[in-house]
């Protein structure tokens, strides 16, 4: 029964048996304004401020440690999950970052390369890392094995939380559509009014899961220098 | 599941991460940053003569 509350999620869009889902990735690199022109354009305006608002946003996150371009990474990686997530509000096109592939491929390396920096590099300082600042030393050890397991574990809450939030959504979305050809008239206006209202608020939950996402990487590659 | 048989989970990451290269190359050539104006503007003297050769 799991599976196939699930299989809403299989995708139909498919040519001669090759599944063209996740093209759907490659929606956003439409959509960024090109840099073709010398006059910036309304939508460049728009977009440039976006990033250089994000940029100043993260340098602060970043902190004094922060080398020039550091915000870089985390600002298109803000860009292509937001236009993966809002994209996938659409009708008929196929949210990438629902699925763990695309999340774990984001999170994992990112992740994995700051580990291994800094574990290398600057190995005395992610010692001291693992005890925060001003706890008692009697609960020293107890410091030390919980911000290991929280360490190990983001990778997978980084990449579980952008899917699971877009899974949610959309499943409820089609629980409520679902039950829609069984009502009488004046419910059915209800439900769509309901179904709207979850659409605004799943666009906003795109855009702020796009956003935290983005925050998170930054602060676990802060606290590595 | 069915979309997930023709293509392996290996080619999948190398497709995203190229992807993540590409949205990051097409956000570095498009922003364009501001650089700091100064606030004192030194305007130069100018004549106003007619144009010519």
């Amino acid at each position: 029964m799991m599976t196939n509350l699930f299989s809403v999620f299989d995708p139909s869009s498919s040519i001669f048996n090759l599944s063209l889902n996740w093209m759907s990735t490659f929606l956003g690199l439409l959509l960024i304004p090109s840099a073709y022109w010398l006059m910036p354009s309304r939508w460049h305006i728009f977009w440039n401020s976006i990033l250089m608002t994000l940029h100043k946003e993260f340098k602060t996150l970043l902190g004094p440690s922060g080398h020039s371009g550091s915000t870089f990474i985390f600002v298109s990686l803000f860009s292509l999950i937001l236009f993966n997530n809002f994209m996938g509000l659409f009708p008929y096109i196929f949210t990438s970052t629902s699925h763990l592939t695309l999340t774990l491929t984001l999170a994992l390396p990112l992740w994995l390369c700051f580990m291994l920096y800094g574990w290398i590099n600057h190995t005395q300082h992610m010692f001291t890392h693992l005890v925060p600042q001003g706890t008692p030393a009697v609960l020293m050890p107890f410091m030390v094995c919980i911000e290991t397991i929280s360490n190990i574990i983001r990778p997978g809450t980084l990449a579980v939380r952008l899917a699971a939030n877009m899974i949610a959504g959309h499943l409820l979305l089609t629980l409520l559509g679902n039950t829609g050809p069984s009502l009488s008239f004046m419910i059915v206006s209800i439900l769509l009014i309901g179904q709207i209202a979850l659409l605004v608020l799943e666009s906003a939950v795109a855009i702020i899961q796009s956003y935290v996402f983005a925050v998170l990487s930054t602060l676990y590659s802060s606290e590595v220098n | 599941m069915p979309q997930m048989a023709p293509i392996g989970w290996l080619s999948l990451f190398i497709i995203f991460s190229l992807t993540f290269i590409l949205f990051s190359m097409m956000n570095y050539y498009s922003t364009i940053p501001q650089s700091p104006k100064s606030q004192i503007l030194k305007k130069s003297q100018t004549n106003s003569m007619n144009w010519k050769w």
